[in-house]
């Protein structure tokens, strides 16, 4: 016999007439086929699963095999459709038709044959269902083989994300400990340059004084550098989980968490509410701090800085421009400022060169844009653009909104509403 | 004489906040190397068990990044064993990681998050809300 745990051919047959069953299992033992004779429902229930085709007379379908039959076809796979051959008595009666009826279903094959019959047709038909079978197998095994991939690739999936989790939590901890461990030298290096300034500022010759300040200025550039390009990895690769974020909040809190910018927050003028966008604080922060940082230093000697921040709706975004007074920049270089390491400005204004690149990588993470509107000698106007959240949560409508007038305007003499922001 | 407690492992670094200190008043200040140090210092047992050489602190600066107990630690433990408000408690560190600033904040014992170096011009202010008496009253 066919080892039936991958399905078969085997035929099970019951016809409790006369030598009915022992003439159809020589029929088909003599084309080849295995068969298996039931004398029993029960010998049907047990071999239904493993077998290829049922072979029953009109006479077996009992009510209880009706039943049992019933019940085995609805717990099939969902690729099995065991075909049933049913040998009617013949005649005018037309009762195996009737007996047929009764057995169907859905995803029940039927075959009716009528007696007499010969061993041809009967060899035909069986060759017909078993083939028919054969291909519910060959689903059986793409069906399998598919559950088998999809296994492993759930699988692989959880282990890529936990590979990422890893090498994301092992940059956090590098960054951390970069931030910590790397940049604690180099303040030692200044602080005893500055120290040495401070406490024997006697005993110095002056050309000393001067190596002693240069040790100083490179220390402080390095640690600069340090900051800064940590600032970048953080910005191109920290989970950045966003949601709906107050600006002026932001602002604010740029203006309160960094000493240079806190100690010229009177020269800083906000359009107040700046509104609410989708983000991520830290990095929102980070960006505006660079951007008033910049807005903040290239000043030309000897002019006060001026800086004004307002917001304007765009479509579905929201655009933030912080503008300033400052030395302007030439558009030809506009492009190039947003690159790491690239700077415009001459030499006598200190920095990375990295500022820009942290603000443009956060922002497009953000989902946003950033740009420049600007002359050399004009003053500059860093926009940044990102999805505008909801007004819902925003409180009380601004007199603007009551006014219905836009927030376009940045004078505060058509209802917009000017701080100064505080240190 | 106000006492000034650093918990500060780095010789660099203590040196540096010591002589901030130094400049701008006349506290004692002492130091400490790591967090253990630091809790025994507070709750005055192991080798810091006598109260006369080593007095409770009117003001501390507590690093983060300490071996195996860190400021955290340290923060943790005051949160459980000092009443609010008994020990002036600025935090000190390295850096301005977000991490470090927020766990501080939740925490809430520390009067202020500082990044070193102790910036002079904070000085004033922190020592004169302790009752300690800086040597120069304005800068």
């Amino acid at each position: 016999m066919v080892a039936h745990q991958t399905g078969g051919d085997l035929v099970l047959v019951k016809a409790p007439i006369g030598a009915d069953a022992t003439n159809i299992q020589n029929v088909l033992r003599g084309g080849g086929i295995p068969v298996r004779i039931c004398s029993s429902d029960l010998d049907i229930r047990e071999g239904l699963e493993e077998c290829g085709a049922l072979v029953l007379t009109e006479e077996a379908l009992t009510v209880s095999l009706n039943k049992l039959l019933l019940s085995g076809f609805e717990v099939q796979p969902a690729w099995s459709d065991i075909p049933i051959v049913l040998i009617g008595s013949g005649g005018i009666s037309n009762s195996g038709a009737s007996a047929a009826a009764k057995l169907k279903g859905p995803r029940r094959t039927i075959t009716l044959l009528e007696r007499p019959l010969r061993a041809t047709t009967l060899m035909a038909t069986m060759h017909t269902v078993l083939s028919a079978r054969r291909r519910q197998y060959e689903i059986r095994a793409l069906l399998s083989e598919r559950d088998l991939l999809l296994s492993t690739l759930e699988s692989r999936v959880q282990e890529r994300t936990a590979d990422l989790r890893r090498m994301v939590e092992e940059m956090e901890a590098f960054s951390y400990s970069v931030s910590h461990d790397l940049r604690s030298p180099l303040r030692s290096l200044e602080g005893y340059a500055r120290a040495l300034q401070e406490d024997y500022a006697d005993d110095l010759p002056e050309g000393a004084k001067v190596y002693i300040e240069k040790i100083a200025r490179a220390a402080a550039r390095m640690d600069n550098l340090t900051q800064d390009v940590l600032a970048y990895t953080r910005a191109t690769q920290c989970e950045m989980e966003t949601g709906p974020v107050e600006l002026s909040r932001v602002v604010a809190e740029v203006i309160e968490q960094y000493p240079a910018i806190a100690s010229a927050a009177g020269c800083i003028h906000i359009q107040e509410p700046l509104g609410r966008v989708i983000g991520h604080v830290p990095s929102l922060i980070q960006c505006f701090s660079n951007l008033l940082g910049n807005a903040l230093k290239f000043v030309p000697e000897g002019r006060a800085p001026i800086i004004r921040i307002y917001s304007e709706k765009k479509g579905r975004c929201l655009r933030v421009t912080v503008k300033d007074n400052g030395i302007g920049i030439d558009p030809a270089q506009h492009v190039r400022i947003f690159g790491m390491f690239e700077r415009a400005a001459k030499k006598q204004f200190s920095g990375t060169g990295i500022g820009l690149a942290i603000v443009k990588k956060a922002v497009e993470r953000m989902g946003g844009a950033v740009g420049v509107i600007s002359e050399l000698g004009t003053g500059a106007e860093f926009w940044v653009e990102l999805i505008a959240a909801s007004e819902d949560s925003m409180g009380l409508p601004t007199s603007a909104q009551l006014n219905g007038s836009s927030s376009r305007g940045i004078t505060p003499e058509n209802g917009a509403r000017w701080s100064v922001a505080a240190p | 004489m106000k006492t000034i407690l650093v918990a500060e492992d780095d010789d660099d670094d203590f040196f540096f906040t010591a002589r901030s200190l130094r400049k701008v008043c006349a506290a004692q200040v002492n130091r400490v190397e790591s967090g253990r140090e630091a809790i025994d210092y507070l709750a005055a047992q192991g080798s810091y068990g006598d109260r006369a050489a080593f007095p409770f602190p009117d003001l501390m600066f507590l690093d983060l990044k300490m071996g195996e107990v860190d400021g955290h630690a340290v923060i943790a433990w005051i949160r459980g064993h000092l009443s609010p408000g008994q020990l002036p408690l600025y935090v000190l560190t390295g850096s301005g990681e977000l991490r470090d600033r927020a766990l501080v904040a939740t925490a809430g014992v520390a009067r202020g998050y500082l990044v070193k170096p102790l910036a002079q011009h904070n000085l004033p202010g922190i020592l004169s809300a302790v009752a300690v008496r800086p040597t120069v009253t304005s800068l």
